[in-house]
């Protein structure tokens, strides 16, 4: 059977149609990183997780200082997507070490971009100027 | 007859862009998100306890409300959270609502809110609706790996089987 050029562009065509309507879902092998202590105390920490809330301009979901609990959404300057940030911090405080935990999510799932190097920076950074 | 052909094939490729164009059916969920959640209120105790649950034995209430914290932040968007209350939201397929009960035994309820799927032009509608068992079986998987986590310290194995999904 011999197809024609016009029947080809069109199979063409449509089928490009079809690709740009699949829903774009994010894959990676990307390995988080979901946890890092810090030599701070749990008030410093908490104080500084808002802080970077407040310079990225993001908007806080809910906060819960009784458990170490903050979530706030932002929307990543890469992506343009709308991120939200489960962020948990525990002390120890016969150490000074405050273990933040972090897992940055959209509503479909993972965010497996790296947000979670710019978040540990970030909050390195504001910190070490405390 | 090229004529017919080239009519067919406009019709054809229009109804594929509107068989992709998104139908925009906002859900309660929807308009929460919009919101950032301003004003959602947390459901009541008695509601959750409606749904499944779990005891655990020989570990203290701030040992379960931690794991528990652990595992909802891998699994969804929490959105509500108060330990004085001992209850969460977190947003995941279907949202779900949390109440860790303090007691001599810690016990952990968990209900489903499927309501969240209701359309906003009809109430009456629900986008997505779960079967029991599936839900059941959602809500036997989350207190599987909520017992690791309590009993068995730090486990984030399920984290890396599901990223790489």
């Amino acid at each position: 059977m011999r197809i024609s050029e016009k029947t080809l562009f069109l199979i063409i065509v449509i089928v490009l149609i079809l690709m740009g309507c699949a829903p774009n879902i994010p894959k990676s092998d990307y390995p988080l990183e979901i946890k890092r202590s810090f030599h701070a105390s749990f008030d410093n920490t908490w104080d500084s997780v808002l802080e970077i809330v407040k310079t990225s301009k993001g908007t806080i979901i809910t906060k819960d200082k009784s458990c170490g609990l903050i979530v706030y959404s932002i929307i990543d300057s890469k992506s343009k997507s709308q991120v939200y940030m489960n962020v948990y911090l525990k002390n120890h405080p016969t150490t000074n070490i405050t273990v933040v935990y972090l897992t940055p999510r959209v509503r479909t799932g993972y965010y497996l971009k790296e947000i979670d190097k710019d978040f540990f920076a970030a909050l390195e950074k504001t910190l070490g100027r405390r | 007859m090229r004529r017919t052909i080239l009519i067919l094939a406009i019709l054809f490729i229009s109804s594929v862009f509107f068989g992709c164009a998104p139908k925009i059916v906002k859900t309660e969920l929807d308009q929460l998100f919009e919101k950032n959640f301003e004003g959602f209120e947390i459901p009541e105790v008695r509601w959750i306890k409606g749904g499944g649950s779990r005891s655990f034995p020989y570990a203290t209430f701030d040992e379960v409300w931690d794991a528990t914290i652990l595992v909802l932040m891998q699994q969804g968007i929490m959105v509500r959270s108060s330990k004085d209350t001992g209850r969460i939201v977190t947003i995941t397929k279907p949202p779900i609502a949390i109440f860790v009960e303090r007691g001599e035994v810690v016990a952990v309820y968990l209900n489903w809110m499927e309501h969240l799927y209701k359309r906003v032009d009809k109430p009456e509608v629900v986008t997505v609706q779960f079967k029991l068992n599936v839900a059941r079986k959602m809500a036997k998987d989350f207190f599987d790996k909520l017992a690791t986590q309590v009993y068995a310290g730090e486990k984030w194995k399920w984290l890396k089987i599901q990223g790489k999904e």
